[in-house]
C-alpha cells in the first residue's frame, strides 16, 4: 500500500508501481521454488544426515511416506506401519513433486507408474523392496453392467491367450516415452460405450499429442473394436471415477484401478489384466549406495535455461496450449452462463425476498440460508452424483454454480435496493409513473449503480470458483493444468500460466460490465 | 373541481383523518395549517392516493376516484406533488429530472421535453444548473427543481407538501417566491405549510386542521386575525396554556412554583410579567376556594400578541367570589368576568398590557 502523506491521499501511480514491484517479487519467488529441485537444490542443499542411506522400506520407518490417497498402499501402510507419516495426494505427480522438494522422504506407487516418473524425473532411485502385497488392475462396471462386464472378460481371455496383452504390457512399461497407439479404426456406428478415465496418469492413461494414450487406453480401444462399438471417453477425477460407474455417468472405469474386497461391494469387476506391485521412490541422494545404480548426471543449464526448457515442455511441447486453449473456453463458457443464469435466478429470489407475501419471503430465505451456508463443491458433486445423473456435467455445474451465485447476488440485489430512499419511489410514482415503471426507470439504475462494485467482486469470485468443476469431469482449465503436470511433474508453467488466464477472464469480464455499467446508469 | 366528503384514513388502529370534508376550486390557493400530528400531510397523500383513504369520497372533476376503477397513474399525471425532502432523482441531471416524465409518460420527443425544461428552469431561476446533479444543489435549488420537475407535466393542480420545512432559513424564501409566482399564474394549490406569514399573503383560503378534521376554514383574514374556535384560536397565535389543578389549600407550593418556573423559561416570559403573575396570583389563591374539590388554574400567553391571561375554573357549586373588587387584580388587570359552565363558575382575567 503506498500512502503519500502530503498529498493526503492515494497515489494511484504510486499504488501501481508498488503492485508490479509485488507481482514481480512474487514472480521471482515461484520461479526460483519451482526450479529448486531440477538445478540449484542439488549443488546448493548441505546433504542431511538424517536422511541418508535409505536401503529398503524399513528404513522409512519414522519418516514420511507420500501415498496415492484411498489405495491399497495407503491403507496397508497405515495399517502396518503405524510409525510411518503419510501424506496423502491426488496423483502421482504431485507424490513425486513432493519428494523432490523433499517434504517427504518416499513415495510408494504402482510399480508401472512408478517406473514411467522415474525415468522422468532426475534424481529418484527406487528401492528393491515393497511390503504392500500386489494387487491385480481390473475394469471396473456398475452392478447394472454385468453383460458388458462379461464381453470385457472375453476380450482379456481371448487377448491372454493369443499373447497379445503380454506385448502391450511390455510396449507401454518397459518402452513408455516411445509406445504410440496402435492405429485402430474405431467404430462409429451404435450406442457408445462410455469409459470413464483419469488422464494423468502415465503410462497407463495419459494425454499425449492432444489424444488419450496409455496402456488402459489401448485396452479400451481394442475392446472397442473386438466388440464393434463406438466409445465416449469421460474425464474425470480419479476418485469420481468408481462412483461414476454406479451413478451411471459412465458404463465401465478404467485408470488403473485396483480390486479390492472393498470396492467390489458396490461395482463389478473385469478379470485381472495386470498384477500391479507397489515400489517406492526415494531421492538418490538420500539412497543407500547399494541401490544406487548408474546415475547418469544431467546437464545443468542455469536459470534462464532451466525456464526456457520448462516452458518449451510444459506449453509448447505436443501443442499442451490446445490443452489450456480448450479449458479456457469451457471455463468461459461456464462463468459465462452461469453469471447470466445467476443473476436472473437472483434478482428472481431477490423479488421473492422482497414479497409482501410471508410464505414467499420464507421460502427465499431458507434458499439463501441453505446455498450459502453448504460448500459449493459439495453442492456439485450432490447435483452431479445424486440429483442429475442423467445429465451432462457442464449444464449441471453451469446450475449448480448460478443457484449458489445466485443467493449471493440476490442479498446484494436487496439491500442495494432497499438502499434506495423510499422517497425516489415516492416521487415516481406521484410524477404519474406506474409502480413497475418507478422500479425500472427510478429504483432500478440507481441500486444498479450502488450494487455494481460488490456485485462484480462476487463474479470474479465465481469465476475462481469454477476451477472445481474437474471433480465432476469437466475438463476447465484447472483440469488442463493437472493434465501437463501429469505428464511433465513441473508445476510452474502449467499454474502460472491458468493463473494468467483466469486473472484475463476476470479482467474481462469485469470490463464488460464496467461497459453494460456506464451504459445503463 | 376537486371534491372531498367524508374522507377517513386510519393506520391500523390510529385515525388520522376522521372526517374531512372540503371543496377546491379551479385558481385557488389552499393553505392547510395545524399542529404536527394532524393529518395535513396524510390529507395531501390521500388527494393523489399515495395513501389509500379508508373511507370517503374525492371526486374530481365529477369522477369518483376511490371507486377502485379509476387509473391512479393517470390521475397522479394531472396532480403534481412537491415533497419535503424534495425527492429529486439522484441519478439524473437537473434537466433529466424535469424531462424524464414528458418524454416517459407524455410520449413528447426529447427535442421538445428540453425545450420545454429549459423554459420551465428559468422560470424557477435553475437554467444555469440544468446539467448539474441532484447531489450538487442546495436545498434551495433542489427544491426549486422539484417544483420545475412537476410543472413538467403540466399539472392543473399542485400538491406542496412542507415545501421549506427541510430548508435553512435562508433558502425558504427562494422556494416562497417561485410559489409566489405560480400562484400568481393562477394555478391552482394546496399547500402544507408551517410558514404562516406565508400562508397568509397567498392563499385564498386557509383551512384549519386538528384532531382529523377540517376544524376550522376561511379567508386569511379570517383564520388569522378572527378565528372563531378556540384551537384556532391557540393555534394561530402560538398560545401557550400554563395549566395546575388544586384538590386542597394545602396544595405543594414548591411543586407549584418549579412547574411554573419551568414555563416561564420555556416560553421566556420576562421578568416583570413573572412579578405581575405572581402578585395575581397570590390573590387568587388566597380568594379562590381551593378546598372543596378540584380548581382547575390556567395562566395563557401569546407568543404572538404577547396577550396574557388567567382563568380559573371553580370547583362544582362554588360561589363567584367577587375578584373584581380587588386591588390588586383591578389594577393589573384590563378585564375581570365569569360565566357559568357546567354547573362551575369560570373567571376569566386579562392582564393589562405590559409597558415595553
Amino acid at each position: 500500500m503506498c500512502y503519500n502523506p502530503r498529498a493526503g491521499r492515494y497515489n494511484p501511480g504510486c499504488y501501481i508501481m508498488n503492485k508490479c514491484f509485488h507481482i514481480a517479487a512474487t514472480l521471482v519467488a515461484i520461479l526460483y521454488i519451482s526450479i529448486m529441485p531440477a538445478g540449484a537444490a542439488g549443488k546448493s542443499e548441505a546433504p542431511q544426515k538424517a536422511r541418508e542411506g535409505i536401503a529398503c522400506f524399513e528404513d522409512l520407518r519414522g519418516r514420511v511416506l507420500a501415498v496415492p490417497s484411498s489405495t491399497v498402499q495407503d491403507i496397508y501402510v497405515e495399517e502396518h506401519y503405524p510409525d510411518i507419516k503419510l501424506d496423502r495426494f491426488d496423483t502421482e505427480a504431485d507424490m513425486m513433486l513432493s519428494l523432490q522438494q523433499e517434504k517427504c522422504d518416499g513415495a510408494i506407487m504402482d510399480d508401472v507408474i512408478c517406473y514411467a516418473l522415474v525415468r522422468k524425473t532426475e534424481g529418484v532411485t527406487i528401492l528393491p523392496d515393497s511390503p504392500v502385497p500386489p494387487c491385480q488392475m481390473g475394469m471396473v462396471f456398475g452392478k447394472h453392467n454385468a453383460e458388458l462386464c462379461q464381453q470385457f472378460n472375453a476380450f482379456i481371455a481371448h487377448l491372454k491367450s493369443t499373447g497379445e496383452l503380454q506385448q502391450i504390457m511390455e510396449r507401454w512399461i518397459k518402452h513408455f516415452d516411445t509406445a504410440e497407439m496402435p492405429d485402430l479404426k474405431l467404430p462409429t456406428e451404435g450406442k457408445p460405450i462410455r469409459v470413464a478415465m483419469e488422464p494423468c496418469t502415465e503410462p497407463i492413461v495419459f494425454i499425449k499429442n492432444e489424444k488419450i494414450a496409455g496402456f488402459d487406453a489401448e485396452l479400451i480401444h481394442r475392446f472397442a473394436v473386438y466388440i464393434n462399438r463406438p466409445i465416449e471417453i469421460v474425464e474425470m477425477e480419479y476418485d469420481s471415477l468408481i462412483a461414476s460407474t454406479t451413478t451411471g455417468k459412465a458404463d465401465m472405469a478404467a485408470s488403473g484401478i485396483l480390486i479390492t474386497d472393498e470396492r467390489a461391494e458396490s461395482v463389478l469387476f473385469s478379470a485381472p489384466y495386470y498384477d500391479s506391485h507397489s515400489r517406492v521412490a526415494v531421492l538418490t541422494k538420500n539412497a543407500h549406495s547399494s541401490i544406487v545404480t548408474g546415475n547418469e548426471g544431467t546437464p545443468i543449464l542455469g536459470i534462464w535455461g532451466s525456464i526456457k526448457r520448462s516452458f518449451y515442455r510444459n506449453i509448447i511441447e505436443e501443442r499442451r496450449y490446445m490443452l489450456l486453449w480448450d479449458g479456457l473456453k469451457v471455463t468461459v463458457h461456464i462463468s459465462f452462463f452461469s453469471a447470466l443464469l445467476g443473476t436472473m435466478l437472483g434478482a428472481f429470489i431477490c423479488y421473492l425476498r422482497m414479497s409482501k407475501v410471508p410464505l414467499l419471503r420464507n421460502i427465499a430465505k431458507v434458499y439463501i440460508d441453505i446455498m450459502r451456508g453448504t460448500p459449493v463443491l459439495v453442492l456439485l458433486m450432490m447435483m452431479c452424483y445424486v440429483a442429475f445423473t442423467q445429465f451432462d456435467n457442464t449444464p449441471v455445474a453451469i446450475i449448480t454454480f448460478a443457484m449458489n451465485f445466485a443467493a449471493y447476488v440476490s442479498e446484494m440485489f436487496r439491500t442495494s435496493i432497499s438502499s434506495i430512499d423510499k422517497g425516489q419511489t415516492e416521487a415516481g410514482i406521484a410524477l404519474g409513473f406506474s409502480p413497475v415503471r418507478t422500479f425500472c426507470y427510478i429504483v432500478l439504475p440507481q441500486a444498479v449503480r450502488r450494487v455494481l462494485p460488490v456485485y462484480k467482486g462476487e463474479l470474479i469470485s465465481l469465476i475462481k470458483n469454477t476451477s472445481i468443476v474437474g471433480y465432476v469431469a469437466v475438463a476447465d482449465l484447472t483440469r488442463a493444468s493437472y493434465i501437463i503436470r501429469g505428464r511433465t511433474f513441473d508445476p510452474f508453467f502449467p499454474l502460472l500460466m491458468v493463473a494468467l488466464m483466469y486473472f484475463l477472464i476476470a479482467w474481462l469480464f469485469t470490463y464488460i460490465l464496467d461497459r453494460i455499467g456506464r451504459k445503463i446508469c | 373541481m376537486i371534491q372531498i366528503k367524508h374522507l377517513q384514513k386510519s393506520f391500523d388502529n390510529l385515525d388520522v383523518l376522521c372526517d374531512v370534508n372540503l371543496n377546491i376550486k379551479q385558481g385557488e390557493i389552499i393553505s392547510i395549517i395545524g399542529p404536527s400530528g394532524t393529518g395535513k400531510s396524510t390529507f395531501l397523500r390521500c388527494l393523489n392516493l399515495l395513501e389509500q383513504p379508508t373511507g370517503g369520497s374525492i371526486v374530481i372533476d365529477g369522477e369518483e376516484v376511490l371507486n377502485g376503477k379509476v387509473n391512479a397513474s393517470k390521475l397522479r399525471q394531472k396532480m403534481g406533488m412537491v415533497f419535503q425532502s424534495f425527492n429529486l432523482f439522484n441519478h439524473l441531471s437537473v434537466l433529466d429530472n424535469v424531462c424524464i416524465g414528458p418524454v416517459k409518460l407524455l410520449g413528447k420527443s426529447r427535442k421538445e421535453a428540453e425545450d420545454k425544461a429549459m423554459e420551465l428552469l428559468k422560470l424557477v431561476g435553475m437554467a444555469e444548473k440544468a446539467s448539474s446533479m441532484p447531489s450538487e444543489l442546495s436545498g434551495g435549488q433542489k427544491q426549486r427543481a422539484a417544483i420545475a420537475r412537476c410543472l413538467s407535466m403540466d399539472p392543473e393542480i399542485i400538491l406542496f407538501d412542507e415545501p421549506t420545512s427541510a430548508l435553512d432559513p435562508t433558502m425558504v424564501s427562494e422556494v416562497l417566491s417561485v410559489i409566489r409566482a405560480l400562484a400568481r399564474q393562477g394555478m391552482t394549490m394546496a399547500i402544507v405549510t408551517h410558514e404562516m406569514n406565508f400562508a397568509r399573503d397567498v392563499s385564498t383560503r386557509v383551512v384549519y386542521m386538528d384532531e382529523g378534521i377540517i376544524y376550522e376554514e376561511g379567508t386569511p383574514e379570517e383564520i388569522f386575525e378572527q378565528p372563531k374556535r378556540e384551537r384556532t384560536r391557540v393555534f394561530v397565535n402560538r398560545i401557550r396554556d400554563f395549566h395546575y389543578q388544586f384538590h386542597s389549600p394545602d396544595y405543594d407550593r414548591f411543586h407549584l412554583k418549579s412547574e411554573w418556573q419551568a414555563y416561564c423559561n420555556k416560553y421566556f416570559l420576562t421578568r416583570e410579567s413573572m412579578r405581575k403573575a405572581q402578585l395575581i396570583g397570590n390573590v387568587l389563591f388566597r380568594k379562590l376556594p381551593l378546598g372543596k374539590g378540584t380548581l382547575d388554574f390556567y395562566f395563557r400567553y401569546s407568543e404572538k400578541t404577547r396577550e396574557m391571561s388567567m382563568e380559573a375554573l371553580l370547583p362544582l357549586g362554588a360561589e363567584p367570589v367577587g375578584l373584581e373588587n380587588n386591588k390588586v387584580i383591578a389594577e393589573l388587570c384590563s378585564a375581570v368576568e365569569y360565566n357559568m359552565e357546567d354547573g362551575r363558575v369560570r373567571y376569566k382575567l386579562k392582564l393589562r398590557h405590559l409597558n415595553r
